[in-house]
Order: C-alpha cells, then structure tokens, then sequence
C-alpha cells in the first residue's frame, strides 16, 4: 500500500510541482471565458455593417416605411430600372430593393428583386423577408377589410408546465407555470455542464494516463519498476496520482472561477453577459430581470444535495473505469503511433458515444436509450448527470450507481491484468495464451 | 561453502512459436562473479526477464535465495537492463531517491544510501539535473547506481558497459568487483566475451535458447585446451622447424603460438627450443579464448558475427 502512495505522490507531483500546471489550470477557464467573449464579439460584429439600400414599390405596400433592421436605411424612389441603377450609383446606395406591383390581396407569393455589387448576405435576406412579409400581412388586412382584433384572438399562446410533484394541487397557479416553463433549459443547462466536466475531466487525465504508461513502456523504465513494484500497484498509484491532480483542478477553478466571473463583471461591466447569452442563443430571447429571477427559483428547487454527491460519484467513477481502461491500452502500446491511435479509439468511442447521448438526454431525459444508457456502465457517468435535473426515479439512480461501481471493480481488475501483460510485451502483441495465463496467476 | 543466490531449474520459455529459452539450468552462488554469454538474441534477456518476475516460465522452476519465483512477488533484485531505464524528466536526485524509497527505504535511510553511491561515484554535482540532460555514460552510470544502492542480494546487470568511456568502465568494472567480494550475487549478461574471461570466475553460455557451456571458467578452458603453447623469443629470433611443433600465430613482441601433435608435451617442446638455442623469455600453456570454444562448440563465429 505505501508503494502505491510513493507512486501516487510521484504521478502528483511531477505534474503539480510544474510551472505549466498552474497556468494551464488557471488558463483553460480564462481561455474558455475568452472564448466566449471573443465569440460574443464575433456575433455582434455582423450586424454593424450600415447598408443604405434604394427601394422601389409602385404599389406601395411598404406605405414608405422600412424598419427591416438598425442597419438598414432606405429610401423610397420610383423610376424605371435603368434611372434605379443611375441614382444607386450616383447617390452611392448599396443595393436596390425591387418590389413588383402587386394588385390583388390574394397573391400568395411576391418576387423581391435586389441588385447590388455584393450579394445579399444570410442575415440581411432574413430580415428584409420577415419583414416584408409582416408588412404584406398589414397590407393584406387593410385591403381585405379584416378585423385585427379578431385575427388575433385566433392566436393561442401554449405553454407546459413540467412538475414531478403528482400531489401538488396548485395546478391552476400561474405563478408556478410561469416558474417552470424555464425549467427544462434549466435542468439541461445544470446536466450538461456537469457531464461535460466529467467529460474533460476523465477523457484529459485518461489520456495522460495513457502516455505515461505507454512512456514508461517505451522507455523500459518499466523493468526497473515491476522488479520492485507489483504491476496493479505501479497502475494504482498512477490512477490516484493522476486522479488527485483533476481533483485538484477542480478545486482551484471552485476557488478561482467566482473571482474571474466577478473580475469579468467588474471589468467589462455586466451588459457584456446579456450580449454574449444574446449572441450565444442563437434567437436572442428577451432577457428581463422576471427570467433571472426564474432562473434563481428555478435552481433553488433542485436538490442539489443528490446532485453535488451524484457529481463526486460519477467523476470517481467515471474517472478510475476511463482511466484503467486508458492504462491498459497504454500497456498494450508500443512506438508505433498510427497503431497507438487506433488502438485508442477503443476507449474513446465510448466515451464520445456518451456524451452525444447526454445532450439527447437533456433533450429528452426520459427516453428509453437515454434510460438504459444512464445505467450502462460506460455511459451512465455522462449521462445520469444529465438526467439528474429532470428528477429520474430514484431506483434507477441507485442502478446506475451499483452497476458503475461493479462494474467499475472489474474493470480496473481486469485492466490491471492487461497491464500486467502488456507493459512487458515488446515488439509483439500480446496473445491470448499470455493473457490467459497471466489472468490466472494471483 | 558459497551460497546459492539463485537456481534456475530446467526453465523453457516460448514466444509465439519461438523457443526463446529451451530447458536451462544453472546456479549463480553469493560472492562468485557469474557471467551469462552469448550472442544477441541468444535467450539471455529472456531468461532475465523470468528470473526478475517480469514473466514466467513456459516450463521449469526459478528459486530466489530458496523462494521459488512465481510473479506474486516482486523480487527486490538489483537489475539494469540493457535499455536505459531512467525517466527522462526527473531530476539525478528525485530519480534516485524515488526508486530507493520504492525499495522500502524510509527517505532518511535512503537518502544515505544514495549519498553514498553518489559520492563513490563523485557525481554530487549533477544532483538536480534532469536525467535527459545528462550523456549516455553518466546515465549509464546513474541507472547503476540505481541497479545496486539499495543492496540487493543478487543483482543483475545487463551490458553494463555499453557507453562507458575506459575511465568510467573501469570505474563500474572495480565496483562489480567489489560487490562480488562482499559476497553479493552477480549475474554479468553481456555477448562481449573478453569482458566475461576478465571478471568472471563461472560463466553459462546460451546460444539459440540453449546452454553451450557452464561452469568455472579456468576449468572449461582447461577442458578446451588443445595442447597448445605460447613461447616468446629474444627479438630477431626466428621459430627453427621442429618435429611435431607447429606454429598456428604470431603475434607482437615476437611471441609465438605452437601446436603440438598428439604425444608430445611441454617437456619436448622446451627442449626442443633450448636445443636451438633460443632466448626463451616466455613459455606458458595457451588456453584457447571463450570465442575460440565457442566456435568449436556452435560452429558459429561471434566475433565474425557481430
């Protein structure tokens, strides 16, 4: 056992005693949160371009109004093509927007023309549409006599509330609707963070465990080793080593990343969050203080106690069942690097499967893939987090923990007799006869 | 009376097909510098690597100071493989007091026992350097250190010498001897015979998985020896035709190598050249070279083969 902490210590320390480690460890979430920002940027960027577009619309249907968007000044002109085209490049109007003479108010489609040096980008094109098209509405309502009012009350606003709680009686209360309409984003959003973090945390320091078991193969320092250690200690100390440097890291971004966040705010100032989540979501939605509120409801009602210790659970889990699985291929490695990547797509398929099938899960938590997924063992560490929010039924919770943990036994059993074959093998591939042998052997 | 550091009995060994080690026997006893032989890829190796635990026999028991070994246990040999087995970012330090402390060393114990090593050695300087930085030698001589600080009772040393300039050479070859003397188990593995004929007192010779030759050296070479003589003669001197006598070589400092036919010994041969006249300023027994009964015994050249 004291072997196995020297080692342990050995695998922690190399890593943590490196100048690198602080600063990648601090780095990645500055990185990320750059990232972020960056991308942010990007999306804001598109929309400042200023366009000053010639419009043509003999049947005035646009009444001399456009509002297509904050970046779109036009000017109504009537002329015929050739007079268009003189004043656009006269004037300097970056394109002309052609609408033909419409009559009837029971065309059902319309033909825009717009000609410009540049073609219309993606963004532009939605907006003039969209808009042109609520426009033509109006249009058609005005000329067609229809009562607005009545048209509307057509509309149905459909909203479901999602609740567990089969005893609640409040149905009716619309507080509560309100509350929980937000809920399933939320619940994804909690599930997928804490699965991606699993998801890094046990793909980053598996493959680490991976090199540094394929090194100390290639480099035979493993002889030296196994004359004085047992293979499964020398592959234990290494999983707790490099187990305890990811629990480490967890605890400086636990410690660090509220004082980036609020450093963030500080700096940039909070407008920069709304438009990064505006920029982020794709179809911005209005974020209003009702919305946060609901939010911080929202994440109050969860029981967190089950998820902070479902959390643990699954990265240890998740960790020492990935990472023996990793140390085994890397027993089984040699310097052959095309052959090493092959090889490792053994473990990572799995693990890539799982979490493609945890955003399935936040999508739709109680499916049946999803539900035996999060109790297949190989799964279950990235998908049950995604699944915890959505409050599954409690015995498959515990399914998924006894077979994780059977499962996992077994595994690292069975990986460390892999090792224990692998890592002395050179030059040929470790046969079956070996592997039996060595499976039996005590 | 020696003790017996290791017996390795009958062991066979076979990868895929391959017979890499065919039913081999031998003893190594404390305190007798034991050479293990033979060409590259003869079985030695892999008869290392049973006798270190790292794999098991096909065939065949190998016991440890009386415990049988059987991958249960690890040995607590003293072993240097061929390879460098060093990690390459650890600092001289760190390394050494890693593996001693692996070794069931307290830090304060071995810390003592490396310090020792290193100032034998005189390498206290390259303390805090990292291993990859240092030159093959001084890792040769570093992965030595890490072979033998930690006393074991027998220890293992494959090619020891391999990258050693003839200071440093001399330097590991004296502290061997050393070792042996204390009454240490010394296994020397290397395919250069004349390595071999200067430090061991018992050798084992593998070629092709099997042993060619084992036992005391002087007593092998003596059971080789084909009546041969050197003689050395006064400078200008020529060898005369002598009945029976036959020159094979002639090598520096006009020292001669003779044959003698069946029935004829020292005696007539010394005779024979006093007869003549000659300034004898030498006259021994030639016993024929390790690789010269190596290839008797295989019809293979190691030498030529290399």
């Amino acid at each position: 056992m004291n072997k196995v902490g020297i080692i342990a210590g050995r695998e922690y320390f190399s890593r943590v005693k490196k100048p690198q480690f602080l600063l990648i460890t601090l780095g990645a979430p500055i990185l990320f949160g750059l990232f972020f920002v960056v991308v942010a940027f990007i999306f804001s960027m598109t929309g400042t371009e200023q366009k000053k577009i010639l419009i043509s619309d003999p049947s005035n249907i646009l009444n001399e109004r456009f509002e297509a968007g904050s970046n779109l000044t036009a000017e109504f002109r009537t002329g015929t093509r050739s007079q268009l085209v003189e004043w656009k490049q006269a004037e300097g109007f970056d394109g002309i927007l052609i609408v033909p003479q419409v009559d009837s108010p029971s065309v059902s489609s319309v033909n825009l023309r717009y000609l410009s040096d540049q073609r219309l980008n993606i963004d532009m094109d939605q907006s003039i549409s969209s808009y042109f098209n609520r426009r033509m509405r109006e249009w058609k309502i005005t000329r067609l006599g229809v009562d607005e009012e009545l048209l509307a009350s057509l509309n149905t606003r459909v909203r479901i509330s999602s609740s567990t709680d089969l005893a609640a009686t409040d149905l009716d209360d619309d507080e509560v609707g309100e509350g929980s309409s937000i809920a399933p984003y939320v619940a994804g959003g909690i599930g997928l963070v804490i699965a991606m973090l699993i998801y890094f945390m046990v793909f980053i320091n598996g493959t680490m465990i991976m090199r540094s078991v394929m090194e100390e193969k290639v480099n035979r320092i493993v002889e030296i080793m196994i004359s004085t250690v047992r293979p499964f200690d020398l592959m234990m100390g290494k999983l707790l080593g490099v187990g305890a440097v990811g629990v480490t890291q967890i605890l400086i971004w636990m410690i660090f990343m509220p004082a980036i966040y609020f450093a963030v705010i500080a700096i940039f100032g909070s407008s920069m969050n709304m438009e990064a989540a505006a920029g982020m979501g794709g179809e911005a939605p209005e974020v209003d203080s009702s919305v946060i509120a609901g939010i911080v409801k929202e994440l109050a009602s969860y029981n967190w106690l089950l998820i902070s210790i479902s959390f643990i659970f699954y990265y240890v889990g998740g960790f020492f069942l990935y990472s023996s699985l990793f140390g085994a291929l890397g027993a089984m490695m040699g310097d052959d690097l095309g052959e090493n990547n092959s090889l490792s797509l053994v473990v990572t398929i799995p693990i890539i499967l799982a979490i493609y099938i945890g955003i399935v899960a936040v999508q739709s938590p109680n499916s049946s893939l999803v539900v035996w997924s999060s109790m297949f063992p190989l799964f279950s560490p990235i998908v049950m987090p995604c699944r915890l929010a959505f409050d599954p039924p409690l015995w498959q919770v515990f399914v998924s923990f006894a077979l994780l943990i059977a499962f996992t036994l077994f595994v690292v059993w069975f990986a460390g007799k892999i090792y224990r074959v692998g890592i002395l093998m050179y030059g040929k591939k470790a046969d079956v006869k070996e592997l039996i042998k060595w499976l039996r052997t005590k | 009376m020696a003790e017996t550091a290791l017996r390795v009995e009958e062991v066979t060994k076979q990868y895929q097909g391959h017979l890499a080690v065919d039913n081999i026997s031998f003893e190594v006893e404390s305190g007798i510098l034991f050479g293990m032989l033979g060409p590259n890829g003869a079985g030695k190796t892999s008869t290392i690597r049973m006798i270190t635990g790292i794999t098991l026999p096909d065939k065949g028991k190998i016991f440890l100071n009386g415990k049988r070994v059987d991958g249960s246990l690890t040995s607590g040999i003293g072993y240097l493989p061929e390879e460098r087995g060093l990690y390459r970012k650890m600092t001289v330090g760190d390394h050494l007091m890693y593996l001693i402390r692996l070794r069931g060393f307290s830090s304060k114990e071995g810390r003592k026992k490396v310090d020792e090593w290193v100032d034998r050695f005189e390498i206290g300087s390259w303390w805090n350097k990292k291993i990859e930085e240092l030159s093959k030698g001084m890792q040769q001589k570093i992965q030595f250190i890490a072979a033998v600080m930690h006393d074991p009772d027998l220890m293992i040393l494959d090619e020891p010498f391999s990258g050693l300039d003839p200071v440093n050479s001399n330097l590991i070859r004296e502290e061997i001897r050393r070792l042996s003397n204390e009454g240490k188990g010394v296994i020397l593995s290397t395919h250069r015979m004349e390595q071999v004929e200067e430090l061991c007192e018992k050798i084992v010779l593998i070629n092709r998985g099997r042993i060619v030759l084992h036992g005391n050296l002087e007593s092998i070479k003596e059971s080789y020896w084909e009546n041969r003589y050197s003689v050395g003669l006064g400078e200008g001197q020529g060898l005369p035709v002598m009945e029976g006598v036959e020159p094979v070589a002639v090598h520096k400092n006009n020292r001669i190598e003779l044959q003698l036919h069946e029935g004829m010994g020292s005696r007539d041969l010394l005779r024979g050249l006093l007869d003549h006249e000659l300034d004898i300023q030498l006259f021994q027994k030639s016993l024929p070279s390790l690789n010269d009964i190596f290839i008797k015994v295989t019809g293979e050249d190691l030498v030529q083969a290399e």
